[in-house]
């Protein structure tokens, strides 16, 4: 027979953490809500700045160092992660991603370099035998643009002098409250961008298409971070607010069993004691 | 006056949104103003004051990099970092800026952070000199 006590410990202690989990599902539903809103902000001035550069590109032969394709010698992952645990699979699986993308780039002959954003995935790294040339720890949440902008400004100075050829992303992106999903994108040099021949001749660039161009290749790059970052927290807060809410459950669930066992203990010791009784008096009777 | 619909969009946030007389802003040739029915054209922007008309009268703010853009329906958006109204500028956050950014030119680094530190410093300044304007 169960100990009445240790089970009255245990469904304390249960109590107690799915009140922690609890809070933690709340807040994590509320950061989320206000993440998704500010990642939802950025689309109407990435669409903007994009629709411009295809623009240029579209209307004029030019050349710019941030289209030209290179042999891929070396190639800038950008890795976005959590800052804390307790996620369920959010960091492992963007860390995952991002791991193989690496190995990949260094199997075919070229050289990984990272760059981590996130507690986690600095740390992932800084243990693993990469090459990590900056860290950015506890940036994700109350990030403002301009400390994307400036991430942004480092990577394109450091692209056009040719430190790498390439520039890429992983990072997770928000599907729906119930699925976030690990993305690798291309940032550097820009793709997607066509020439056409001259369909809108009218439309004049000062001072020149090109510079135009590049111009805005850190606006773009710094948008284009900032809404990765705001795109991974809010799938950051879904993952943690569905782990959460699965422990809550699960907690839930057995508080029932042991309140059942407790009750059954219970039943126990009053049927001992009643037996107890009733015999301790047909003892004082005869 | 004759107006335009012009935009004003940041990664944060729509700044602006409405019918304008005139827009005043610094490209990398110069000032500009822009009234309606400007033909198509595409500029870059460089961190300066930039100017808004509305009903007769200017309004003014701060604005970093950027680019201006007239589409050919006549109407204008302006894409930037950051742009702040001039009566709702920072003073002293602008200030801590400016002093940042100083401190890392007169230390020796290298081509790269030089160049970084020089836009902080001119964003700064620019926000300084503009705060306060009407």
């Amino acid at each position: 027979m169960a100990n009445m006590k240790d089970v009255k410990r245990r469904i304390k202690s249960v109590e107690s953490t799915m009140q922690i989990t609890k809070a933690m599902q709340l807040v994590a539903s509320s950061k989320m809500r206000k993440a998704k809103e500010r990642a939802e902000a950025v689309h109407p001035f990435f669409e903007g700045i994009f629709q411009v550069m295809a623009d240029i590109s579209r209307d004029h032969e030019f050349t710019s160092v941030f289209t030209k394709k290179k042999f891929k010698n070396s190639v800038l992952l950008i890795v976005i992660a959590g800052d804390r645990g307790l996620a369920g699979g959010f960091n492992s699986n963007v860390l995952k991603l991002a791991k193989a993308k690496a190995d990949e780039i260094q199997a075919s002959g070229g050289e990984a370099v990272i760059m981590a954003i996130g507690k986690k995935a600095v740390e992932f790294f800084e243990k693993r035998e990469y090459k990590l040339i900056d860290g950015f720890p506890q940036i994700a949440e109350g990030i403002e643009l301009i400390d994307a902008m400036m991430i942004a400004n480092k990577v394109v100075e450091r692209f056009r002098l040719g430190d790498f050829d390439a520039v890429e992303l992983v990072y997770t992106t928000f599907v729906s409250v119930m699925t976030q999903e690990p993305q690798h994108l291309r940032i550097l040099p820009v793709e997607n961008l066509e020439y056409l021949g001259k369909k809108h001749p009218m439309t004049i660039y000062d001072p020149s298409p090109e510079a135009v161009f590049d111009s805005l290749i850190p606006e773009y790059m710094g948008g284009m971070l900032y809404s990765a970052i705001v795109d991974s927290f809010a799938s950051e807060q879904a993952a943690r607010r569905t782990a959460m809410e699965s422990a809550s459950d699960n907690a839930s669930e057995m508080i029932d069993k042991l309140s059942l066992l407790y009750n059954r203990a219970r039943q126990a010791q009053i049927t001992q004691e009643i037996t107890e009784i009733s015999s301790a008096s047909l003892n004082d009777n005869s | 006056m004759a107006v335009f619909k012009l935009k004003v969009l940041t990664p944060e946030k729509v700044f602006f949104q409405d019918d304008t007389e005139q827009l005043v802003a610094k490209t990398t040739t110069g000032y500009v103003g822009i009234l309606a029915n400007h033909s198509p054209y595409v500029a870059s922007l460089v961190p300066a004051e930039m100017k808004i008309k509305i009903d007769g009268a200017f309004r003014s703010a701060a604005i970093s990099d950027g680019v201006v853009k007239v589409s050919e329906d006549g109407s204008v958006t302006v894409l930037t970092s950051a742009v702040e109204w001039s009566d709702e500028i920072d003073v002293a956050r602008a200030q801590r800026s400016k002093e940042r950014a100083e401190k890392q030119l007169k230390a020796q680094t290298s081509r790269t952070e030089f160049d970084l530190a020089e836009r902080q410093l001119k964003r700064a300044v620019n926000r300084l000199s503009v705060a306060g304007k009407k």
